[in-house]
């Protein structure tokens, strides 16, 4: 049976992810559902069929797993990776976790990011941190290359194995 | 609010602390590695959580990612199974001190009974028989020798540094002394770096018996009755059974009171498993070591009190306190356990493979703790462990014949197991009289 690790909501979800926001607009396409409304603490999620089968949302705040009483299929990560390896796989590096962890963008809160979209790296450089247990470990570029996409957000937890970046080799 | 625990293995027994937690109604964040991804405790899980790749140093043994993972999910509790690093003292250690409730004993229980040396003086000092051996590794051949003739032949040679059965040897007679001593030495010298020797009284007919501990944080201690784990392959279990059959009430009593007096002596708060070996032919048990974990073969005693043992461990852990009253503590009927593995059927090396069909035995009487389902995976990384198959009978004969029974039924279709030879050994003579010994596994395979 489908099942998707989710996040607890008494252990802080934070904002929503891009990931979330897709599959919920996947399953709300595919139903009958004209119009769904999701609480998560102080934030709401509205998404609404128009009459000509497109779907239009607003975020305003993050919503409870616990009001989500639809069972729904996730993209599993074998899956995402896949769909990720099919688009231009030979100049495509995926990053992944080493680590149980939390994705950190930033050296820390008040600095830049490492890296950015669009941003070209060399082999060998920071991309991010990821925390364990108090310790900050950094995850470098495996090759050089440009940044293609950032797949985690800032403070996410992530599990080993889990795609972190897109790098395109040049 | 509902706790929450993170259970740190994988296998059969992951899938058997998550059916309790749920009836406890905690919810539940398994880890797994890559190899484990698909696996029957991960669909079972609330949370499923990636550590590491498929070797286990990489993942079942990665502490900072297992403790990572659980505070990370807001886990209450962690519960670490059998293996792994359920015996290891910093994981209780590293639970203590990020206020994490660790499902075991103390890391203090844990280093003293887990040096095999100090549990075993620690076991002499409170009066508990232990196998008349040099008190202390020898490394020079005069010294051995001079140990061996007070032990008395035959002997065992033992490596102090490590087990596995490294440099494990039986010396017989004088005569073959000397060269099985330098033999032994050079094998583990280079095993371990270490050519220090044990040596210790050899038992030619023996059963290894056990008994279950049950502690809590009140002052509460049991002794759940013994178990007979006699039918073993290179210190492997395959058939345990309980209560044992050929030993005396008297003396299954005697056994249970020694083990229970080293829990007490230590406040061993857990599930734990007291181990001895009985030498047949004096009729004397001889203590060889505690397991500070629940065991492998914990359902034998489970259906036979009809107690959760994983449950009790659960509820000791979180401070409840344990009250067991003598209705409880019966025994009743007899259960036998049959661990069904993947390997070879004829060289008996690990299998591993995908199970394009499973079907479980069932019916009255019959348990089956795996983590198979049709068209699963059975990776290569780890023990060869797939099932254990329970049956439990209002006689030991009735248990006999439902195992038959099960073991019959049971599909694994797709890779080997060691089924034909379970059988072989529940069909044989010297099983079913319950005459037989720590040689018993080994003589059905070499008569196959």
């Amino acid at each position: 049976m489908p099942k998707k690790v989710l996040k607890d909501p008494q252990v802080d979800p934070g904002p929503f992810t891009v990931e979330e926001i897709r599959t919920i607009i996947m399953m709300v396409e595919s139903s009958n559902i004209a119009r769904l409304k999701l609480q998560r603490g102080d934030q709401t999620l509205e998404i609404e069929k128009s009459q000509i089968g497109t779907s239009a949302y607003e975020i305003s705040r993050p919503f409870s797993s616990e009001d989500l009483h639809l069972d729904f299929k996730v993209p599993t990560k074998a899956e995402n990776n896949q769909k990720f390896e099919q688009a231009n796989e030979v100049n495509l590096v995926i990053v992944e976790s080493p680590l149980v962890g939390i994705f950190y963008r930033r050296p820390n809160p008040n600095a830049e990011p490492f890296v950015q979209v669009g941003q070209s790296v060399k082999e060998g450089d920071t991309l991010c941190i990821i925390e364990a247990m108090k310790i900050m470990n950094q995850v470098k570029a495996p090759t050089a290359g440009i940044i293609e996409a950032i797949l985690i957000e800032d403070g996410q937890m992530v599990e080993y194995g889990e795609a972190l970046f897109k790098i395109r080799k040049p | 609010m509902p706790k929450k625990i993170l259970i740190a293995n994988r296998g059969e027994i992951a899938v058997r602390i998550i059916r309790t937690c749920k009836e406890l109604g905690l919810r539940t964040v398994v880890i797994h590695s890559t190899a484990d991804s698909g696996s029957l405790a991960t669909k079972l899980a609330d949370e499923s959580i990636c550590v590491g790749g498929p070797f286990s140093k990489d993942s079942y043994l990665n502490v900072p990612s297992i403790v990572s993972a659980a505070t990370l999910t807001g886990c209450d509790a962690i519960h670490p199974g059998y293996g792994f690093l359920s015996e290891k003292p910093i994981l209780p250690e590293l639970c203590s001190q990020i206020g994490i409730t660790f499902i075991g004993p103390s890391a203090d229980s844990m280093r003293t009974l887990g040096d095999k040396e100090h549990a075993k003086k620690l076991a002499r000092d409170l009066g508990l028989p232990t196998i008349p051996g040099s008190s202390d590794p020898v490394t020079d051949f005069n010294e051995a020798l001079k140990e061996a003739e007070k032990i008395g032949f035959p002997i065992l040679l033992k490596a102090a540094a490590g087990g596995g059965g490294r440099g494990m040897r039986v010396v017989r007679d004088l005569s073959s002394f000397e060269q099985e001593f330098r033999f032994a030495q050079q094998e583990v010298e280079s095993a371990f770096s270490d050519n220090r020797i044990l040596i210790e009284k050899f038992f030619p007919k023996a059963k290894h018996l056990e008994v279950q501990i049950l502690g809590d944080l009140h002052g509460n201690y049991y002794a759940l009755g013994l178990r007979e784990c006699s039918a073993q392959r290179r210190f492997q279990k395959i058939i345990e059974e309980a209560l044992p059959y050929r030993i005396e009430k008297s003396k299954q009593d005697l056994i249970a009171k020694d083990a229970l007096k080293l829990a007490k002596h230590i406040n061993y708060h857990s599930l734990g498993t007291v181990e001895f070996l009985y030498d047949c032919e004096q009729g004397k048990h001889y203590f060889l070591e505690v397991n500070t974990r629940v065991q492998v073969e914990h359902p034998v005693t489970e259906e036979l009190f009809r107690l959760d043992l994983v449950r009790l461990q659960i509820l000791a852990a979180f401070g409840e306190e344990i009250k067991l009253f003598q209705d409880q503590l019966q025994p009743r009927g007899h259960t036998i356990e049959a661990r069904v593995n993947a390997e070879d059927s004829v060289n008996l090396l690990p299998q591993s493979g995908k199970v394009n069909f499973f079907h479980q035995p069932s019916g009255f009487g019959v348990r089956v703790d795996t983590f198979l389902f049709s068209d699963c995976f059975v990776p290569p990384y780890y023990d060869s462990l797939i099932a254990k198959v329970i049956c439990w009978g209002e006689d030991r004969n009735t248990a006999i014949s439902r195992l038959k029974r099960a073991l019959e039924e049971l599909v694994v279709s797709g890779i080997q197991t060691n089924q034909q030879l379970l059988l072989k050994m529940i069909e044989h003579e010297s099983f079913i009289s319950g005459e037989y010994d720590t040689n018993f596994v080994n003589f059905i395979i070499s008569e196959s």
